[in-house]
């Protein structure tokens, strides 16, 4: 009984300020007043109407893609050489692969916004999808290591023992057989990047506002429900993800 | 020095194959020919090396030393798509996201037969494991006995020089196994094709295989027909392996007319035939096959009788397994049932065999085991 209420409590801190969120987002005036005396979807046109958020939300879109995208490409390579060879030290690659930054998020921040300086990068949409890529491909590694530990060697040895060369193996065998993990692999990296605001605030200059930087700096000059709105719509757009990576199983491989 | 029923060129031969995993010894010089349209299985207890003998052949595992020679030519060092074997594993390795037409026509593919050839190859190769309805099943949709004929086809269809089958029975039920044993065979009686089938199942390799290698330790422990392995052991492991009951350590007492006399170790003396070169005092083993024992009446014409307590019977359908002693010498006998029943535990019987079927080997020969 009481471990049920306590459960009941943690649920409700967890989710009132993303409930009182999207209730504020519905509200008419320039001020948020309890209780709601009208509804109305006057912050959402002001999101749209903001040229500001649009195109961050275009930048992030892109982004969280390329970052995504990247990291699964990258992480098939580093997980199947993991699962399959015996590469010298693979237990220290393993442990680089697959843990998440042990650096603090803001000392990797500075130290990407040094390392994209020195090499002319700063400032460009290729650092910050380097930057994405190195916070998002432990989790990809994890994922899609699971996936393939999923996929016997004999199939593999029984592919190649019918003719098929070691990419022949990879394209029509290992690859479809891994797909789930990989899509998954990918709408969890596109989230994270999605919503990384630490590294990035540090890698952004005046071009390349991601939307939660953007959210971020909007809030520093004002407060109106405009940025509830938008909360609103990131919220959902999450939640769709989120239970497209349920779906595929996701989340398990993450936390092994 | 070539073995018994290779008339032409071996298809597959392997000389002085060596590998190890650490300490355990897989292969230890081992030297294997498997003729054409042969079919040998290598019969041994887990861990005695047979699946990585095959995996050398395969090329999925490279000897430390020895040659792999398939059709006249030194495969080592070629790698597994470029030999022209075909595998079937143990757990099928199907691929589960292509159909059964799909899975068949792989190796196909790969080698790229033209469509038209293609489909007509992949028709014949399910039609033989009679499947043709399945075809565009997914193998997950299968049973296991379907999954293991299209996991046939699939290395069949490409015609290889050797099929090579580790275990491909052992995840069926009994029943199955029985059936599928009758379907590869058949199916390689009318392909021609050379196989060798490894497993650790005597009846097995009995039913299906033209020459069994009885594998132990990376060795060839010995290598014959069914009838030579069964009948005539070569060794005290390969008579304990393909199931003998009524193994006896023994001491050569002296000549008996044409035979010998053994004292088996436990107090009794028997006969067996002469081999050559004995004198008394040698070690020797001897097998007195549960087969061959007849009980009461039925013994008392026969040369060898002994009065023996029956100590349990086990019943079995067609056949009892009765165990006895005579003496302090423990005996098993198989005994079919007849209509006047069998006798009972402390009942007291005579048995008896003929000094012919009693197998004895001196324990000197070949490390005797």
């Amino acid at each position: 009984m009481a471990l049920r209420l306590f459960n009941w409590i943690m649920a409700a801190v967890m989710l009132s300020p993303i409930l009182l969120i999207i209730w504020m987002s519905f509200t008419p005036g320039a001020m948020f007043r309890i209780p709601l005396e009208a509804f109305s979807l006057r912050w959402y046109r002001e999101v749209f109407a903001y040229p500001g958020f649009v195109n961050a939300f275009f930048l992030s879109l892109r982004l969280a893609a390329a970052a995504a995208g990247a990291a699964v490409a990258l992480s098939f390579v580093a997980a199947y050489a993991l699962a399959r060879t015996r590469l010298r030290g693979r237990a220290a690659l393993d442990a680089l692969f697959t843990a998440p930054l042990i650096v603090p998020a803001v000392v990797f921040g500075i130290a990407m916004l040094q390392f994209s300086n020195r090499l002319g990068l700063y400032n460009t949409f290729f650092a910050l999808v380097v930057a994405h890529v190195a916070i998002v491909t432990p989790y990809a590694v994890r994922s899609i290591a699971a996936a393939l530990r999923a996929v016997p060697i004999e199939m593999e040895w029984a592919a190649m023992n019918l003719g098929a060369r070691r990419g022949t193996v990879l394209l029509r065998i290992v690859l479809p057989l891994c797909a789930r993990g990989m899509v998954a692999a990918f709408l969890l990296c596109f989230l994270m990047s999605f919503s990384e605001v630490t590294v990035t605030i540090f890698m952004t200059g005046p071009g390349y506002q991601t939307l939660p930087v953007r959210i971020y700096n909007y809030l520093t000059d004002q407060v109106d429900p405009t940025v509830a709105a938008l909360s609103a719509m990131l919220i959902g757009l999450s939640l769709l993800l989120a239970l497209i990576v349920a779906g595929l199983g996701g989340f398990k491989e993450i936390s092994k | 020095m070539r073995p018994a029923g290779i008339r032409a060129a071996p298809v597959l031969e392997l000389r002085g194959l060596v590998k190890r995993y650490g300490s355990v010894v897989a292969a230890a010089g081992l030297d294997l020919a498997v003729g054409d349209g042969e079919f040998v299985a290598l019969l041994g207890p887990s861990g005695c090396g047979k699946t990585t003998v095959l995996r050398c052949i395969a090329g999925i595992v490279e000897p430390e030393a020895g040659e792999v020679v398939l059709a006249g030519e030194n495969i080592c060092g070629k790698p597994i798509y470029a030999r022209d074997t075909a595998l079937v594993f143990q757990n099928y390795a199907l691929f589960p996201h292509l159909s059964v037409f799909e899975n068949v026509a792989f190796g196909l593919r790969m080698r790229r037969v033209p469509k038209p050839e293609l489909r007509a190859r992949v028709a014949e190769a399910l039609d033989l494991v009679r499947l043709s309805a399945l075809e565009k099943r997914l193998p997950g949709a299968l049973s296991g006995g379907q999954q293991q004929r299209v996991a046939l086809a699939r290395a069949l269809v490409v015609r290889p020089a050797l099929l090579l089958l580790d275990e491909p029975l052992s995840n069926l039920d009994a029943r199955l196994r029985e059936e599928m044993r009758g379907e590869i065979r058949r199916l390689q009686r009318t392909l021609g094709v050379a196989a060798i089938l490894v497993t650790h199942d005597i009846e097995e390799a009995f039913s299906v295989a033209d020459r069994i290698a009885v594998m132990r330790e990376g060795r060839i422990e010995q290598m014959g027909a069914p009838a030579e392995i069964y009948g005539a052991p070569a060794t005290r492991f390969v008579a304990d392996f393909v199931g003998h009951a009524n193994i006896f350590d023994a001491t050569v007492r002296g000549a008996a007319g044409r035979g010998v006399r053994l004292g088996i170790e436990g107090g009794i003396e028997i006969e067996a035939p002469m081999a050559p070169g004995w004198r008394a005092g040698d070690r020797a083993w001897a097998i007195i096959p549960p087969e061959r024992i007849r009980l009461g009446a039925a013994a008392l014409e026969l040369d060898q009788r002994f009065e023996a307590e029956i100590k349990e019977v086990t019943y079995l359908g067609g056949t009892s397994r009765i165990a006895l002693r005579v003496g302090a010498v423990p005996f098993m006998v198989a005994s079919q049932n007849a209509a006047t029943g069998t006798p009972g535990a402390g009942e007291r019987v005579m048995i008896g065999w003929e000094r012919d079927d009693v197998i004895a080997r001196s324990a000197a020969e070949r490390g005797g085991g």
